[in-house]
């Protein structure tokens, strides 16, 4: 798995990468995944034990593609007036949807994050890397319907894309200096 | 305080995402994009349930395999043409419309009061007939007034 180009978003806050072999970047391709119903009904056919495991109810097919793409809306929305907002230097920046993915991530450069879906215990997840409190760098997407990332194959595939966006930044990075940020 | 990386190398040079127009273009047809989103969904849903295949579908309505690709992606402006044939041919009801037509024909199988019809609306008129006033003196009534 490479990565084979960068694409700016918004300029100087929103980049995403493109892995070889893909039609688009990667926001691109995670909201036409996610407004897809094609992909996403057999997205939830092929995971109904993991649907109907308990921690979100019991959801048919249907009502699971359609709450997805309703939330993949109004994250879009978000994502898209965050990047704005904070390019223009007001309250809003990406750092409020971004979290760190892990708890060791904390403080660290390139750090590795996710955003969830807005709705109450949503299933969706965007992942970045944190270049600081207004740039991100997303390399992948999921729907997670487990509680952890190491037993479903597609949710390891993203640690991995995760992994090697984050060594195809800092290497291109080797003779810069880092700097700190304090958190307000 | 956190630890922030100056500005990659990488993305000093990235290309334009398509992202941004993608947002625009969802925003600006929202409306119209939820029902195709919708429909596409009961289709594919319905001919997933029936064991049926897309390149059924697409001899089913006479179009071809790609058209019906595209249509179950969620983004096609469907004709009424398209939609009422795909419900001939998947047995099902996509788009239901309150319309007076649909109430009117509603309203007959009520069996309005043809004598008193008047000047007061249709709901007003739902009596019991008796057996010698007909759907058919009805139909005249209606076309003579």
């Amino acid at each position: 798995m490479v990565i084979v180009d960068t694409f700016a978003v918004i300029d100087q806050a929103l980049y995403a990468v493109k892995f070889e072999g893909e039609g688009e970047d990667e926001l691109d391709r995670t909201f036409n995944q996610w407004n897809d119903p094609l992909q996403l009904h057999d997205f939830f056919s092929n995971h109904i034990d993991d649907l109907n495991s308990g921690f979100f109810g019991t959801v048919s097919i249907q009502d699971a593609v359609r709450i997805t793409r309703e939330e993949a809306k109004v994250l879009q929305k978000e994502l898209y007036r965050l990047a704005k907002e904070g390019l223009s230097g007001s309250a809003g920046n990406l750092s409020q949807l971004f979290k760190p993915l892990t708890k060791g991530e904390i403080g660290s450069a390139y750090e590795r994050d996710k955003a969830y879906g807005l709705n109450h215990k949503s299933w969706l997840r965007l992942y970045a890397i944190r270049i600081n409190v207004n740039v991100f760098v997303i390399c992948g997407s999921a729907i997670k319907l487990t509680e952890t990332m190491n037993d479903r194959e597609h949710l390891m595939t993203e640690l991995k894309k995760l992994e090697i966006a984050r060594n195809y930044l800092i290497t291109d990075d080797t003779h810069s200096d880092f700097f700190y940020e304090l958190s307000l | 305080m956190k630890k922030t990386a100056p500005f990659p190398d990488a993305l000093k040079n990235a290309k334009k995402s398509n992202w941004l127009n993608q947002v625009e273009f969802d925003l600006a047809n929202e409306d119209w994009l939820d029902l195709s989103f919708e429909i596409a969904l009961r289709v594919y849903s319905k001919i997933k349930a029936d064991g049926k295949s897309k390149k059924w579908l697409a001899e089913q309505l006479g179009c071809s395999p790609q058209y019906v690709g595209k249509m179950l992606k969620g983004k096609e402006n469907l004709t009424l043409q398209t939609i009422t044939k795909l419900e001939h041919v998947l047995g099902i009801n996509l788009i239901t419309l309150a319309t007076p037509t649909q109430e009117f024909k509603l309203d007959l199988d009520v069996k309005p009061n043809v004598p008193n019809i008047g000047n007061l609306t249709m709901d007003s008129q739902r009596q019991e007939l008796t057996e010698a006033e007909s759907y058919t003196d009805y139909q005249s009534y209606q076309f003579a007034s």
